[in-house]
């Protein structure tokens, strides 16, 4: 699953819980993909910021500070994928 | 039975000061409006404000708005009772210069409300 | 009455937070409950474990049984004799601080023979104390004052003063900060315990007996411990007093604010005691999990560095490159012009070492809006690899307090000494409790415990983590069921700092997956600094080689005092705005000075090395015009023209919980994961490491100054000359 991450897109940031249901395919997410996510942008900061009983949410922040955020609750792993995808345009 | 106890325990019946409905109270409120308006050439005269009639009822019209949002007909009726108190002792000349030209606060400086101002002005 | 209930010191009923070692559960360290013995205090019914004293018995139940030298983290010596009480079916009064109990003991701890216990000791110690209460620096926060009116008699039978008079003994010198008046002393040993056990420093103790015995070093010895100040909270009565603090204030004088220190990367909670809007000193606040009830010298002394070489105006370099004071408004105004002026990718902000997390997130966020994406810490932390990604990557995963638990620590680079002195002292109750072992990788330091010293050169790391090393410290680990690998985050700063933190990481995740117990980490990289975690948290890059080289036009330090960015670095057009509250090498470097706030004046956020956030509180206010330092970012960017969306320090927070919520959740440190992950993307980093360690703080005299607030103080500039003359010294 290729993702490229740039242009506009200057910052990632992941917030999730370490226990909770809501944050299960999150927490399954960046177990199986992050690896392979940074090593096609390695300059690009993803930042993973857990904290306990915490909404999963992905943060993404362009150009100018413009920020944009969506909601991770109960998705699945392809889910966020999906999601990630659709910021990076 | 329980939304008539809930009722019961929202409002209450009290007792008016003056007046009894909110036509009464606007009727006393302009009546001292125009008691005031009325007074004050004679209040710049026998003063000697250095102020003239025009600014005098610029500043009556600014001090009664400034109640304008007030809906209860106690808090009303109060307000018109000191404003009538006022009135007598700047009429009867109980009161001197100074305290007719407190109305107008000259040394007050407004205070900052956004936040620049409030920045560069202290460090609150 | 006692300084901290010992209900209270114990935690035998209160919650988690402040639970000792009992309540931290390991996957094999079963939670044995051995059969509680049943005990009557004052006919009071209590069951407790065997082994525990009288006095913690009572304390259960919620019985105060005075004492001087008994005290909850130190050794028994039980020789003050103030704790006697009445056990039934005994000839004598037990010291109930040495008994430990047995089935059907019955205490009285109110009857008479208890009652004239108390009342004989206090007499016999207040015969030979000197009649100092007025001139005294302990009047009223003093044991000894407050168990004489609560246990003491009414008259003293001293008639010996007529003749002979008290007892005198001389003073001793053990340094600039400690005041020793040993004529007060009731010889409870506090002092004597706490630098053989927790400072590690054997330095004193008792010569002659009886009348004659002095407590002190003998010969005169200056006290080289980095914790020698809290002896003077240990003292019970006026004997060692804080020499800055002499003669300043009494103690109903001053008002105590709680905060948190930024000296260390610790976070150790403080009491802020302030009068007049001055800050008079620092006093520790208990808190188990960070500090439990200790504080470092440079925390506690330094605070005199917050009266000297403060800016308090905002200044502008004159046509000829002077600093001259301004108004704010004409400042800001030059400052927002700069900014504005400034192409987006030559603008750079540099965050220092004592940053607080609202302004380092307004300064982000500010940049961002203006196009960069420089924002720049001044220590360095490798970006290759999952960089700052994970927070596991560059936090102390073994929290503080479990660290006691472990029972092999390697250390890798660094002098835990004097980088974080209360970790430290967890290593050292480690090693004398719980029989640890620690090997030290880098140069041969003192650090008040046996060490394994496995060598200096960068190389031996990449030996353990491949497991070809031929040490037996290889062996120790991979046997040890709670390994700990502290790296410390100065050697990350070279060319081969990725390398080793790859193989550290490499190492400690090897470690890791054989474990039994699947919540204890192993890595742990100590910061240098109070500020570093939390920017790197919110996004900063780390280090500023990079951004420097390309050239920039603006630069914003936000504290950035380390020296890391000078003038000759920059090019000659370089304007240079400096935020800070001293005025240190930044300030000197800069064309625009605001002056801001420091951590005892501002409402802040600190994370510390393990990953918690913790809030100092305002206890005085900014001197002179100086300002809040997020506030001073929020009226920037409102005169640049792209406004910060928030106004007060709720909407800042709210804004912080956006950018990562660890921040704004207060004293809740969080399990940090994916160390796999990070392992993965550090493999292609593993290159060949042939450095040598070193450590920048190798000896006491190093420790006292290494931040602008620690370098304006004159009591550290004079523990730094007495620790020098001390070196001279025979002893």
């Amino acid at each position: 699953m290729s993702l490229r991450l740039g242009g506009a897109l200057r910052e990632l940031r992941i917030h999730l819980c370490q226990t909770s249901k809501q944050s299960e395919g999150v927490r399954e997410f960046i177990k199986n993909n992050y690896v392979n996510i940074k090593k096609e942008n390695p300059n690009f900061p993803i930042l993973i910021r857990e904290c306990s009983g915490v909404q999963p949410r992905v943060w993404a922040r362009y150009e100018h500070g413009v920020e944009c955020c969506q909601d991770l609750n109960d998705l699945t792993p392809d889910q966020v994928m999906d999601v990630l995808k659709r910021l990076a345009q | 039975m329980s939304a008539r106890q809930a009722i019961q325990v929202g409002t209450k019946t009290v007792k008016p000061v003056l007046s009894s409905s909110q036509g009464e109270a606007r009727s006393r409120v302009l009546s001292l409006y125009k008691a005031w308006y009325r007074q004050i050439p004679y209040l710049v005269k026998d003063f000697d404000i250095p102020k003239s009639d025009e600014q005098c009822r610029a500043k009556l019209k600014e001090i009664f708005l400034k109640n304008k949002d007030v809906t209860d007909i106690r808090v009303i009726d109060i307000l018109v009772i000191k404003g009538q108190m006022e009135l007598k002792e700047s009429v009867k000349m109980w009161k001197q210069k100074g305290h007719i030209m407190a109305y107008f606060k000259p040394t007050e400086e407004p205070k900052p409300k956004d936040f620049l101002s409030k920045f560069f002005s202290s460090n609150e | 009455m006692l300084r901290q209930p010992l209900s209270r010191a114990l935690a035998l009923t209160s919650p988690t937070r402040a639970a000792p070692l009992a309540a931290r559960r390991f996957a094999e360290q079963v939670q044995a409950r051995p059969d509680n013995v049943e005990v009557f205090i004052d006919d009071q019914p209590v069951y407790v474990p065997p082994g525990t004293t009288v006095l913690q018995a009572a304390a259960q139940v919620g019985v105060e049984i005075p004492r001087f030298c008994y005290h909850e983290r130190l050794a028994v010596a039980g020789n003050c004799r103030m704790c006697l009480v009445e056990v039934e079916k005994s000839p004598k009064p037990v010291a109930a601080c040495a008994m430990p109990v047995m089935k059907g003991m019955r205490v009285k701890t109110n009857s008479d023979l208890t009652r004239k216990a108390r009342e004989g000791v206090m007499e016999f110690l207040l015969v030979n104390h000197p009649l100092d209460c007025p001139i005294c620096d302990q009047g009223g926060e003093c044991d000894l004052q407050d168990q004489s009116m609560a246990f003491g008699s009414d008259k003293s039978r001293f008639t010996d003063i007529h003749f002979s008079g008290k007892r005198a003994v001389e003073d001793k010198d053990v340094g600039p900060l400690i005041k020793t008046i040993m004529t007060r002393c009731i010889h409870c040993t506090r002092c004597i315990r706490f630098a053989s056990e927790v400072a590690g420093v054997d330095d004193f103790g008792t010569t002659g007996r009886g009348t004659d015995m002095q407590v002190g070093t003998y010969v005169e010895k200056m006290f080289l411990s980095e914790l020698s100040g809290n002896i003077i909270d240990l003292c019970p009565v006026g004997a060692l007093t804080s020499k800055p603090y002499s003669f300043a204030a009494r103690p109903w004088e001053t008002r105590r604010i709680d905060s948190v220190d930024v000296l260390d990367p610790l976070g150790s909670n403080i009491v802020v005691a302030t009068r007049t809007n001055e800050v008079l000193r620092i006093l520790p606040r208990t808190n188990e999990e960070i500090n439990e009830e200790w504080l470092a010298d440079k925390s506690r002394f330094a605070c005199d560095g917050l009266k000297r070489q403060r800016l308090v105006t905002p200044m502008m370099a004159d046509s000829r490159g002077n600093l001259t004071p301004c108004e704010w408004e004409d400042a800001i105004v030059a400052a927002a012009r700069a900014l504005r002026d400034c192409p987006p990718d030559k603008l750079v902000a540099v965050s220092g070492d004592l940053a607080d997390a609202e302004s380092l997130v307004a300064l982000k966020d500010l940049l961002n809006k203006l196009g960069s994406e420089n924002t720049c810490t001044e220590q360095y932390f490798p970006l290759e690899g999952s960089g700052i990604d994970f927070r596991s990557s560059y936090l102390l995963n073994t929290k503080i307090a479990n660290v006691e638990e472990a029972d092999f620590v390697l250390l890798i680079g660094t002098n835990v000494r004097f980088e974080a002195p209360l970790l430290n002292a967890r290593i050292r109750k480690a090693f004398i409790h719980k029989e640890t072992d620690v090997a030290l990788v880098g140069p041969k330091v003192d650090l008040t415990y046996d060490y394994m010293h496995v060598g200096d050169s960068a190389s031996i790391v990449k030996d353990l983590a491949t497991g070809t090393s031929a040490h037996e410290v290889l062996k120790r680990l991979e046997s040890a069921k709670r390994p700990v690998v502290i790296l410390g985050a100065d050697q990350l700063k070279t060319q081969e700092g990725s390398a080793l933190l790859a193989y550290t990481q490499e190492l400690a995740l090897r470690l890791q997956d054989k474990l039994q117990d699947k919540n204890w980490k192993v890595l742990n990289v100590l910061q240098r600094t109070a500020s570093q975690v939390a920017a790197l948290d919110i996004g900063y890059k780390p280090g500023v080689g990079k951004v420097l080289e390309a050239g920039p036009k603006v630069v914003y330090l936000l504290g950035a005092d380390a020296g890391v960015v000078t003038r000759e670095s920059l090019p000659k057009d370089a304007v240079v705005i400096y935020q800070g509250h001293h005025g240190d090498v930044g300030a000197q470097a800069a064309d625009i000075v605001l002056p801001g706030a420091a951590y005892t004046e501002k409402r802040a956020t600190y994370v510390n090395a393990e990953g918690r956030a913790q809030q100092t509180l305002v206890a005085v206010t900014p001197p002179g015009k100086a300002r809040e330092d997020w506030k001073i970012i929020r009226a920037l960017s409102e005169v640049v023209g792209e406004r910060l969306p928030y106004d007060n320090l709720d909407e800042v927070r709210t804004r912080m919980s956006e950018i990562s919520p660890a921040l704004v959740s207060y004293g809740d440190v969080q399990d940090n994961n994916y160390f796999a992950q990070a392992r993965a993307l550090a493999q292609s980093l593993q290159k060949p490491v042939s450095g040598k360690l070193d450590v920048q703080l190798k000896t006491l005299e190093d420790y006292f100054m290494t931040d602008s607030i620690s370098r304006a103080s004159p009591t550290m500039a004079k523990c730094v000359q007495a620790v020098l003359k001390q070196k001279q010294s025979p002893y």
